[in-house]
């Protein structure tokens, strides 16, 4: 059982009587708490000019997250909560912020609208707003980059998202289908890594807050087994000829591929699960 | 048999009952109450005003006469709520005097168990219904461990009970549906010299070895017409066959924070709590529980089949947000997937997948994936800790009704 810290608290209303601590909200603040080593790196890395420029970055996401939420929230009943922080940060920290404002927050716009909002919200939608912000930028302005990763982003991604493992809000299973593959694929074809090294580039940040983003992730066994490994394969796919590249440009469309499949997956392992299930009961 | 169950959580509450067995504090009223009885369209044969002897019937099912609901204590009946579509919701009776309805065991287990309402403690799996007079079942399952939190030890209950439990047992077996699986915790000594048909089974693990739903699933029942009833139940049965008479009581563990003195008491059937707990509460705001924290619900009157008080400190109340707060209520929840969700149901389910079907009202979904085999107790721990805070034991009861209604 691997549920941990659970604290009691009394709920108001009709069942459960008892509710455990970790609601929505509680978990949502742990996944921003866990984004704050990234920034501060981010941050530290980029001297006092670009560190602002990071800020102001930063704080225009989040107006333009919360603008959205608050508007289609207003429509549905719901307030904005923690996570429009927590997509804010993931996307100043991996768009280009040398690109002009209107750019990026048009695609950050896009992602949040049509990848979470117009499902009704975090929990609701299957695509991370991050993801497809990122291949918004990719596809609408061809040739953008993103941004620089520091030299110890991969080290201050590690603490975050090992606690967002321990609290089961990434899926191990996952992690481990995608090492299994991508360590395979480099083993047989022999190619190299290419592009950033593992700790220096997004490639852990990216694996752990976009792919592992529990509001989207694959949700059975089978699933997130799968959905790791189509992760891994799809990177490999991408990759330019010649090497396995963890960088942008086979991340984020195998990510955003992935994020398509991952409800699929989870319907095959469903209709396995009903078969096997009418066989056995008749 | 022995099963060891892997999933499930231990949830740790202040207040744990001691061993210690003491006389409850005498109630002035007791109540039968609508929900203890799923799918009773009532038939009163009483009205307010009469006077009701211990075990004589109250109503009986319009469709079924046979199944008849009878007096937990004896007085004089002072409050009968009109049946309305979904029910009543309870029958109150001012508690005087002794008179009791005496019962021969010359019968058959199966009149018995209709003539004294025993048969209303039963409940069908699937759909959680109490069983049609004259229906038959593939097995019965009685559940004699209980692993939600404060629960009752049921062992030191069983040996204070041995004679009636024995008898009860047997009575089961003369019912002839099928075999009778106890279920007993690890610790529990099988009896000698029964039927055949009673097979004692072990369970070992955290909440939910306790539930029938884990055990039918580990016999590899699911999906066969079984029904399950409580051991208390099953010694009320004994009683009856070794005195002639419903006992009065029943043992019920009292816990939790707000409890004074966690311990077992004897507490009248369908006793009022507020008379039975005067002495019991701790000061400040209190929410009584009749029945698991997980899965009773907040009460007057002691419930048919619990076996346990849980006292809790009364909720906060909520803050409200206006109009959003308002609006949000009504809003289903979004399902965060945390893997841990997946070790909380005994069945193999997959448990996102079943908690979404039911989140959205998908309920032919539901069913496909085995919610068939489920009750509301079984989700209980999901409507614990899975963060959106739906209470997927009330969309169970909807899933199940409409596809009972419909087949």
């Amino acid at each position: 059982m691997n549920l941990r810290f659970d604290i009691l608290q009394p709920h108001a209303g009709r069942l459960p009587h008892l509710r455990s601590f970790w609601r929505v909200e509680q978990l949502s603040l742990v996944g921003v708490i866990c984004l704050l080593p990234p920034l501060w790196v981010s941050l530290a890395d980029q001297g006092a000019d670009q560190g602002t420029g990071l800020a102001i970055f930063l704080a225009a996401s989040l107006g333009v997250v919360l603008f959205w939420q608050a508007l289609f929230g207003f429509a549905q009943g719901r307030l904005p909560g923690w996570d429009a922080l927590a997509t804010a940060i993931c996307f100043a920290l991996l768009a280009d912020g040398g690109l002009p404002l209107w750019q990026s927050m048009l695609a950050l716009s896009f992602g949040v609208v049509l990848a979470e909002q117009i499902f009704g919200g975090r929990g609701f939608s299957f695509l991370n707003p991050v993801v497809v912000g990122l291949a918004f930028l990719e596809f609408a302005f061809p040739g953008t980059g993103f941004a620089v990763a520091p030299a110890t982003f991969g080290w201050a991604v590690l603490p975050g998202a090992l606690v967002l493992i321990w609290l089961g809000l990434i899926s191990a299973r996952m992690l481990l289908g995608l090492a299994l593959v991508l360590i395979g694929f480099i083993q047989i074809s022999g190619l190299n890594l290419a592009g950033p090294d593992l700790l220096a580039g997004h490639f852990l940040f990216a694996i752990a807050f976009l792919a592992g983003d529990a509001g989207s992730a694959a949700a059975t066994r089978f699933g997130r087994w799968a959905h790791g490994a189509l992760i891994a394969g799809l990177i490999v796919l991408f990759s330019p000829s010649g090497g396995i590249d963890l960088g942008f440009a086979a991340l984020v469309p195998a990510l955003l591929l992935a994020g398509i499949f991952a409800p699929l997956l989870d319907m095959i392992a469903i209709k396995i699960y009903v078969l096997k299930r009418r066989s056995r009961h008749g | 048999m022995e099963f060891t169950i892997r999933q499930g959580l231990d949830i740790k509450i202040r207040g744990v009952p001691q061993k210690r067995v003491d006389p409850a504090k005498p109630a002035r009223s007791a109540a039968v109450l609508g929900r203890d009885y799923p799918g009773i369209r009532p038939k009163y044969l009483v009205k307010q005003g009469d006077m009701v002897s211990l075990g004589q019937p109250l109503f009986c099912d319009r469709q079924h006469p046979e199944i008849v609901v009878t007096a937990p204590q004896a007085g004089e009946v002072v409050r009968v709520d009109p049946v309305r579509r979904q029910g009543f919701d309870r029958l109150e009776i001012h508690l005087s005097g002794d008179a009791t309805i005496g019962f021969s065991h010359a019968t058959d287990s199966r009149t018995l168990m209709q003539a004294t309402g025993l048969w209303t403690r039963f409940l069908t799996r699937p759909f959680g219904a109490i069983p049609d007079a004259d229906a038959k079942a593939e097995a019965v399952l009685v559940t004699a461990l209980d692993t939600t939190p404060l629960a009752l030890d049921t062992a030191h209950v069983l040996a204070e009970e041995k004679a009636a439990w024995r008898l009860g047992l047997s009575a089961l077996a003369g019912l002839e549906c099928g075999p009778v699986y106890v279920c007993q915790g690890k610790d529990a000594v099988p009896l000698e010299g029964l039927e055949a048909a009673v097979q004692f089974v072990s369970f070992k693990g955290m909440h939910p070895a306790g539930l029938a739903g884990t055990h039918l699933d580990r016999l590899g029942l699911s999906g066969r017409p079984v029904w399950q009833i409580g051991f208390q139940d099953v010694i009320a049965l004994g009683q009856v066959i070794l005195t002639g008479q419903l006992p009065k009581t029943r043992y019920v563990a009292l816990g939790g924070p707000m409890a004074n003195s966690p311990r077992v008491l004897r507490i009248g059937v369908g006793a009022k709590l507020a008379d039975v707990l005067q002495d019991e509460i701790a000061d400040g705001p209190v929410q009584v529980i009749s029945g698991s924290v997980l899965s009773g619900w907040p009460a007057e009157f002691l419930g048919a089949r619990h076996n346990q008080i849980s006292l809790l400190p009364a909720p906060r109340k909520a803050v409200s947000k206006g109009w959003f707060g308002r609006r949000r209520k009504a809003a289903p929840q979004p399902i965060l997937i945390r893997e841990g969700l997946d070790g909380l149901l005994a069945q193999d389910i997959p448990v996102v997948p079943l908690l979404r079907a039911l989140a959205v009202g998908d309920w032919d979904m539901a069913m496909a994936l085995g919610a068939g085999d489920l009750l509301e107790e079984d989700l209980a721990l999901l409507s614990y800790a899975c963060p959106s805070g739906n209470d997927y034991g009330v969309l169970l009861r909807r899933a199940l009704d409409d596809y009972a209604g419909a087949s």
